[in-house]
This record gives structure tokens, sequence and C-alpha cells, in this order.
């Protein structure tokens, strides 16, 4: 059984117990009363059987001697020896009537009735007494028998003269007097009651009308089972019968009143019933009382423990020195401990462990504030090649930098409202007025020399970014990413410290969303590529171009590959666009093959792609899957990019080299790189960058550097290419210099793939409009 | 019964046989019971076929003496008067309800006034109205050849002349009525003859508180 409640439960329990215990005391007592009862009734009933048949007995024995008596009688045997009828039935009347006998009859000893004060009694009537004297003729025979329809005590006498004459019976009704005098002795009821073939009558009863109406309908179940007493529930009696002549004819039934005991034994189980009803009264009194004073402090240490659980401060509800006392206590002690730890937890959570200063956490729950009460700034500060200290000095001395850093924060002039350390080597400052990048700097100046690391001594130089903002007018993101970018800003110039400037922010989302759509747009052919041809200027033909990709943005519009190229670089998409540039390319020339056009299309390579290990067999599988012959791409890698991890990317170059790929290096004169690297590099070409191309018909040292780096290059065997020649006179001192290749939008700008066909072969017939110019010069 | 006369008659043609026939006949008679037992005071009457009877004695006595009758058992031919002498010191009430004689001698002492005369032949039961353990038994026959059986259950009868006589037997505690018997007589005979009888005590006088 589920109980809600221990309270419920105790009582419950209480009840159920003492209930059980009242039932089994109860059953008990009450089972042992009535067991006692009957048993006294029982006995009762068996004295008061041997009591009747006693008195019975004696009653026969004194009508016994008076008939005796009388039958001795001289005139009596006188009478009897005339044999005259009238004087034979005078005599018995006579005589009978001087012992109150009210039935008298006289036999012969051979049994024949001659006479008989009941004209219609028959010899037969009264052989079951006569059939017991013949055994013994001295003696006179009683029993009790019914006779004319009554039950009488019968007595049987020898009449000797001296000779056993006749035998002479007298009769004693088993009447009222008799009853009542039997009750008298017994003090029991009593009925008297014939049986006849199943035919029970009732003669006599002193039983009230009422019960002895009742009584004849219970005789067959009394009779049936004798000297067992018999409860009636319709009588307020227990019977008992007994049989009274020696062919149980007759029978007597006393009675006891049953109320005797069952009052004794009522009036003690209401007693009882009151008793236990107090009792469990109490019990539940008592329980209830009890198991509040139990309950109830455990409600109030639940209700504490709820409060506890949410934080809140509380009283120990009990007192005293009990288990639940205890509890409490325990509680309580408990609710310290949590504090403590919770505020260690606080603490931990929201602060640095290494600077001891705010952490990220705790910029997040600190700065609503102070953005939403005052216009002030957050300063974002970076330690500029930290990374670089980091390696040369150790970490340990790194972070013992930090710390110091950390400490000379807190203690600038103007002391910060907020400081926090947010990442690696980046602090967060809060104020709640404005700086001017110069007031900044002179703030900072102090924050940035003299550095003692186990006895080196550091100087450092920090970015700082400043995000000025207005009251509520931020919220704790803007302001991070804002700060965050005018420190990304702050990288760019020389004196390291930038202001976010409004709008920076929206290009920052710019970035990110293109970012966030390439591989997108990507599959869904918002990129396109075209081809730029590149014109051999000697044999004035044009069998090669360079593909370059576009990006028609669905909602930003046209986006300039610079940016998005930048962009990939630095989200790590590049390879994607790579890729897709490949396929795209090598799907195109298997097409123009086809149809039978051949050109050789160049692809740009960032230095990502350079670095992948598997470019050269990607590259291969894309060929083969298509059917374009090797030779038919070719593949531009920026100066700059090959100076990023060189050995790397010269072996990756070599690889493609052997596979019988044309390799160009592309930008070339703009990168830091000395020329002494394009002696190790395996390539076939060099790009000369637009930068020196595009005005050299009136610059002359433009003219100069493509001079020399075209006789450089020719004389380490490699083909060059002018990049972005834009009129006649370019082309001019272009084949003075010796170029080999020129592309620029003099001949053409990039083409979409239809155009570019179109173009490459109409450019045979037509090529003098190019050349024809210089010509005409 | 037919076994009791098988027996008889085995005893009859025994007896028959042994003895030489006389002009004046005796017959003598064992009386027992069927355990062999002697039956002493068994009345025995002969009443002869042809011969006349004799004239019987006509006085007989019946006394009280010790608080009982003596004897207990008398047999006497009918027509016979019987004295009742009181012997005791206390007075008696001779009685009789018995349909052969019906008398009563109130109480008396001594000698009564006159003897009672039985003329009917039968069986008479004879009390004492003060005295009620009392009693004897008078048997009244028609012939005068009346013998009682002594202690030893024997009867025996003189001068009978040759004759068949019908023999019959009674005892007062006999169990039943013995049939009479067919009995010719020409010589001395002996005969065995058995009576089925209750085995009593004789009435006598009880011991009584009176001190005398």
């Amino acid at each position: 059984m589920q109980f809600r409640s221990v309270r419920t439960k105790l009582i419950a329990v209480l009840l159920l117990l003492l209930s059980a215990l009242a039932a089994a005391t109860a059953t008990a007592t009450l089972t042992a009363m009535k067991r006692d009862s009957e048993v006294q009734t029982r006995q009762f009933l068996a004295v008061g059987g041997k009591v009747l048949l006693e008195a019975l007995n004696n009653r026969a024995k004194q009508l016994s001697s008076s008939v005796q008596v009388l039958a001795a009688d001289f005139g009596f045997r006188r009478a009897v020896a005339t044999a005259e009828q009238e004087t034979i039935e005078s005599v018995l009347a006579n005589h009978g009537s001087r012992i109150d006998a009210s039935l008298m009859l006289l036999m012969s000893p051979g049994g024949e009735l001659l006479a008989s004060s009941e004209k219609q009694l028959r010899a037969s009537d009264v052989m079951p007494v006569f059939n017991q004297s013949t055994q013994n003729s001295n003696a006179p025979v009683t029993d009790v028998l019914q006779l004319a329809g009554q039950p009488y005590q019968l007595v049987l006498a020898p009449v000797k003269a001296p000779n056993l004459i006749a035998w002479v019976g007298m009769g004693f009704p088993l009447d009222m007097p008799l009853a009542e005098q039997i009750v008298a002795i017994t003090g029991l009821e009593i009925s008297f009651v014939s049986q006849h073939a199943e035919q029970f009558k009732l003669y006599i009863s002193t039983l009230d009308d009422n019960s002895a109406q009742k009584l004849p309908a219970m005789l067959n179940t009394l009779i049936n089972q004798p000297g067992l007493p018999y409860e009636n529930p319709e009588q307020d009696y227990v019977s008992l019968a007994i049989p009274l002549d020696k062919n149980n004819q007759l029978w007597a039934v006393q009675h006891l009143q049953h109320s005797r005991w069952l009052d004794g034994y009522l009036a003690f189980r209401q007693q009882l019933f009151v008793i236990f009803g107090v009792a469990l009264s109490l019990t539940l009194v008592v329980g209830i009382f009890f198991a509040r004073s139990i309950t109830q402090p455990i409600k109030a240490l639940s209700y504490f423990a709820r409060r506890i659980g949410q934080g809140f401060d509380e009283n120990i509800p009990v007192q005293g020195k009990d288990e639940v006392a205890v509890l409490g206590r325990t509680l309580s002690a408990m609710q310290q401990d949590i504090k403590q730890r919770e505020l260690q937890l606080r603490h931990n959570a929201e602060h640095d462990t290494l600077t001891g200063l705010f952490n990220r956490t705790a910029v997040e729950r600190l700065l609503p504030v102070i953005l939403a009460q005052h216009d002030g700034c957050i300063i974002i500060v970076n330690i500029e090649r930290f990374k670089h200290i980091n390696e040369v000095l150790g970490f340990s001395t790194g972070d013992i930098l930090l710390q110091q850093l950390a400490q000379r924060l807190a203690q600038l002039p103007q002391a910060p409202d907020l400081l926090a350390r947010l990442g690696a080597d980046e602090f967060l400052l809060a104020y709640q007025h404005r700086f001017t990048a110069t007031q900044l700097a002179a703030l900072f100046a102090t924050a940035l020399l003299g550095y003692n690391v186990d006895n080196s001594h550091i100087n450092l130089k920090l970015c700082i970014g400043i995000y000025p903002f207005s009251r509520q007018q931020s919220s704790v993101n803007d302001a991070l990413r804002r700060a965050d970018i005018a420190l990304e800003n702050a990288r760019q110039t020389p004196q390291r410290i930038a202001e976010y400037l409004p709008g920076q922010d929206e290009l920052h989302q710019r970035e990110l969303t293109l970012i966030r759509d390439i591989p997108y747009a990507l599959e869904s052919g918002q990129f396109f590529a075209v081809y730029q041809p590149k014109v051999d200027i000697h044999a004035r033909s044009c069998k090669e171009a360079e593909a370059l990709i576009r990006w028609q943005h669905p909602t930003l519009g046209f986006v300039a590959p610079d940016e998005f190229i930048r962009l990939a670089e630095h989200s790590g998409n590049i390879g994607l666009i790579t890729n897709w540039m490949l396929q795209h390319v090598i799907v195109q020339l298997a097409t123009w093959r086809a149809a039978g056009f051949t050109v050789t299309v160049a692809i740009n390579l960032s230095v990502h792609d350079l670095l992948n290990p598997k470019l050269a067999e990607q590259i291969l599988q894309l060929l083969h899957n298509y059917d374009v012959p090797h030779d038919a791409i070719s593949l531009e890698v920026t100066e700059s990019a090959i100076m990023q991890d060189t050995a790397t990317i010269i072996a990756q170059l070599e690889r493609l080299r052997k596979l019988g790929i044309r390799l160009a290096i592309d930008d070339f004169g703009t990168g830091q790189s000395s020329l002494a690297y394009l002696k190790q590099l395996p390539v076939h070409e060099v790009k000369i960058d637009r930068a020196f191309v595009k005005d050299i018909h009136h610059n002359n040292n433009d003219a100069l550097i493509v001079k020399a780096t075209t006789q450089l290059a020719h004389s380490l065997g490699l083909v060059v290419t002018a990049e972005g020649l834009e009129n006649p006179t370019g082309l001019a001192e272009l084949l003075q210099c010796q170029c080999n290749k020129v592309q620029g939008y003099f001949f053409s700008r990039p083409l979409e793939a239809e155009k570019f066909s179109a173009w490459i072969k109409q450019f045979p017939e037509q090529n003098q409009q190019w050349f024809a110019q210089k010509e005409r010069q | 019964m037919q076994h009791y006369l098988v027996n008889l008659i085995v005893s009859l043609t025994l007896l028959l046989g042994l003895t030489s026939p006389l002009f004046a006949n005796t017959l003598s008679i064992r009386i027992t019971d069927e355990m062999q037992q002697a039956v002493a005071d068994t009345v025995v009457e002969l009443i002869p076929g042809n011969s006349d009877l004799p004239r019987p004695s006509t006085a007989g006595s019946i006394a009280q003496q010790n608080l009982t009758f003596v004897p207990f058992v008398s047999a006497y031919t009918a027509g016979t008067y019987i004295e009742f002498p009181n012997r005791d010191k206390t007075r008696h009430h001779v009685y009789s309800f018995s349909p052969a004689k019906t008398f009563e001698i109130e109480l008396y002492a001594g000698k009564p006034e006159a003897p009672v005369l039985f003329d009917k032949p039968g069986i008479v039961s004879i009390g004492c109205n003060i005295h009620d353990y009392m009693q004897a038994y008078v048997y009244i026959g028609e012939s005068p050849f009346l013998a009682i059986s002594d202690s030893e259950g024997k009867v025996h009868f003189d001068g009978l002349t040759d004759d068949t006589y019908q023999l019959k037997l009674w005892h007062p505690w006999q169990k039943k009525d013995h049939d009479s018997l067919s009995l010719v007589l020409d010589h001395d005979t002996s005969i065995d003859l058995t009576l089925a009888v209750e085995q009593k005590q004789k009435p006598k006088a009880p011991k009584r508180g009176f001190g005398n």
C-alpha cells in the first residue's frame, strides 16, 4: 500500500495494530465466553434432564408403593377375586381415587384387560408396560406411556391372593401441576411431547403461549438429536429433548431461557466495543498529534531544503536535540557549504585562473550594465606576435608576461571600469568615457615597456582596437565584435591602434555572409568561369587562355573575385573553389575538344591547394575522367604562395610538372621573393604582374623592369607572359622587351565560354586590327 | 413334549419286563426335573379306569406353624374337611379366593371353630391376610390315590388292583400344566417321570424386628 504521508502511514499502522489486537482479544474473549456459556447451558440442561428423570423416577417409586399397598389391600383383593365386572370396576375406582390415580385398569396374569376406567383402552395399549412386568411377577413396574391420548405414568402392580391373580394398573397423568413442580425443581421450562410416526404432539408446556406455538416446528430437529441442546434463532430458548418412555414415544423438552446468558454476553460485548471504540479514538488522536510532531518538522525541513536548493538564505526551522533537529543542522551546514562552493564556483567561472582577471563569461554578465549606463568605449588589446614570444621564450615566460601585463593594465593611470582577459593574449578594458587614439596611445605607453622576465628585458607591442559606444545602443555581442573588428584593423596600421568606424561592422557582416554562402553558391551555379585569351605576340596566334572565376550573388550582386577569394582563403574554403574550377574547366575543355576546338587553359591555384598532397592525383583523375590531355591545362601559382612553404610547394610543382602539366608563376614581381627562387622553381612560364605592364608605354622604369625580367626568365628557359596590356603602345614595348605572350584588355577582357570560343575562332583572320595599329605607328 | 413321551415309554417298557404280575400291585414313581434333580412336593393322582373308588379319608389338616403353612403342599380327595390349627402365638387370617374353594377364617388363634369342607376337585391357593408371604397349596383330587413326592422325589402306591389308571401330576411351581398319562397296572411297577419346575424357596417367615 502506498501512503501519501508518513502521518497517514503511522496512524494507519497504529490503528491497524490496535484493531487487530482488539479484534483478537474480543474474538478470544467472546468466543471463550460464548463457549463457556454453551458449556454451562449444556451442563445446566443435562443436570435439568437428570433432575427431571430423577423426579419422574421418584414419583414412579412413590406411585409404585402406593399402588403396591393398594394391591395388597385385602378388600381390594377380595373384590378382584370375585371376578364380578361391576365389583371390580367399582373397587378400582374406589381404590384408585384413594391414591389420586386418574386411570385405573386391571389385567389378568395372562395379559387380558379385565377392567379399565377408560373404555377405549385396549390391552395392547398397556402391553409396553405389561411386557416388562412378566419378567418379575412380584414387583410393580412403571413406565411413562400414552394412554387414551394422554401421557401417563403407569404403575402395574401384581395382585396376589396369595398367588398372582391379576395386575392392577394405576395411571398418573403428566399434567400441568407436575410440569410446574418440575419447573420449580429444575429451574427449566418444560414441555411434554409425544411422537407417533413422525407426528409430534405437544401436550403441555410451561412456556408462554408465543414460544409454545413455535415449539412443534422445532420438535423434529430436537427429537432427532436427543441429548444435544438445540438453539433456535426464532426462540429465546435453548432446548433439550429427553425420552421419557422406553419406546421413545414420549418426550420431555426442557427449555433454558437464552437471554439468561445472552444478556450477560451482549452486555460484555457492548462493553468491549465501547472500550475498543474509546481506545481507537484515543489512538487516532494521539497518532495524529504524534505523527504531526514528527511530520511537521520534516515538512519544515523539506521546505527548508527546497529553499536552499533555490538559493535562498533561511534559518533552521527546527530546534532541539532529536534526530530531526540534527538533520536540520546538517542541512544548515550544507547550506553554508553550498554557498561557499557556489561563491568559489562563480569566482572560478568568472575569473581567469592565470591573471585573476574576469573572463569572457564575466564580461557577458557585467558588460551589459556598462553599455546601458553611459557612453563610453570598449578597448580590446592584443599582444603583437605573442605566439612568437611563446615560441622563443617558452610558455611559462609567456604566462608571466600575461600576468604582468594584467597587473599593468589594472594600474593604468586611468583605471578601467572593467578589465578582463578574453582569450590567450587578448584583454578587454571598458571605460565610461571615450578616448581618442592619441589619448589611448599615451595611456598605454606605460604598459608597453620594461618587462623583466627571467632577467630578459622585453618590450611589448600592443594592438589596440577601440569601439566607442553610446548609451544603450549596443548589445554585448555587437560591442565585442566591433571592438574586434577595430582590433583587426589596428593590426593593419603602423601605429597598431584603430578605432571602429561606423559601417565596418556591415562590411564584416557582408564578408561573413559571403563566407557562409560560398559552398551553396558553388553547388547552385552562382559561380561561372570566364576565359581571357593569351596571345603569342610574335606568332600573332592565340592558343591559350586563363580561366577566371566570377560570382553573381543573388542578393549582393556581382562579387569581386579578389574579395571572395581572399575570404575563401581566410575561411579555408579556397579548396572548394579550386575543385569547382578544375572540374568546370576540364569539362569545358572536353566539350571544346569534342567540338574540334583545342586550347590550353590556365587555372589558378592557391597555397592551400598546393599544400594538399592529393592535388596531383585529383587533377590526374579529372583529366582521365573527361579524357582531356595533360597539356590542355596549365596551372598558375602566385609568387607569394610559393613563399609560404617553399620546399613542400616545390615538391608539389615537381610532381605536376612530371605529369606534363605546364606551370606558371603568377603576379611575378609583386612578391617579396628574390630572384634566387626563380631558378629553383620547376615552372615553364613567368607572368609579369600588371603593375609593371599597364603603364609601360610611358614609364621607362616599368619597361626596364619588364625587359630585365624577360631577359632573366629567358635565360632560365622560361616563357614570359605580360599581363594587363591595355593599349597598342604597350604592345610595342612588350614586343621590344621580347615578351612571349600578352594577356589583357587590349586583346580581350575575360569572356564567357561561348564568346571566348567565338573570339578565338575569328582571331587568326582579324588579328591585323591589333597588330596593324602597331605597324601604323 | 415328544421327547418327554419317548423317555416315559422307554422307561415303562423296561420296568414292565422286569416285574411279575400280582393281584395287588404297587407303583413307585420317581420324579425329577430336567436337570435330573429330585422334585419334592409333587402331587401324583391316580384315577382308576374301572375299579370303584375306595372311600376317601374325610379329614385333613394344614397347620400354621412358625408363621408358615405346614405342609406347603397337601393333597386331599374332594369332600375332605380340612382343619387349620394355629400353633403360633400370633393370630392368622387364613383365606382362599381360589375357584375350587373360597373361604376365609378371620383372625383366630388356636384351632378355628370348624374345619373347612373342600368339596370340589381343583387347586386351592391358601394365604394369610396378615402374613402376605405365607402360602400353601391344597390339591383336591377326584380319586383317593393321591401322593406327594418326598425330598428324593419318590412316590409310592400300594394295593392297586389291575386296571388302567389315569395319572396326573401337579406342582405349585410347575412351568406348565402336566398332561395326564394313561397307565395300565397289572404288576408292581416303577416309573420315572420328569416334570419341569421353577426352582424356588418355600415360603418361610422373614426375620422380623419384634424380638420373638
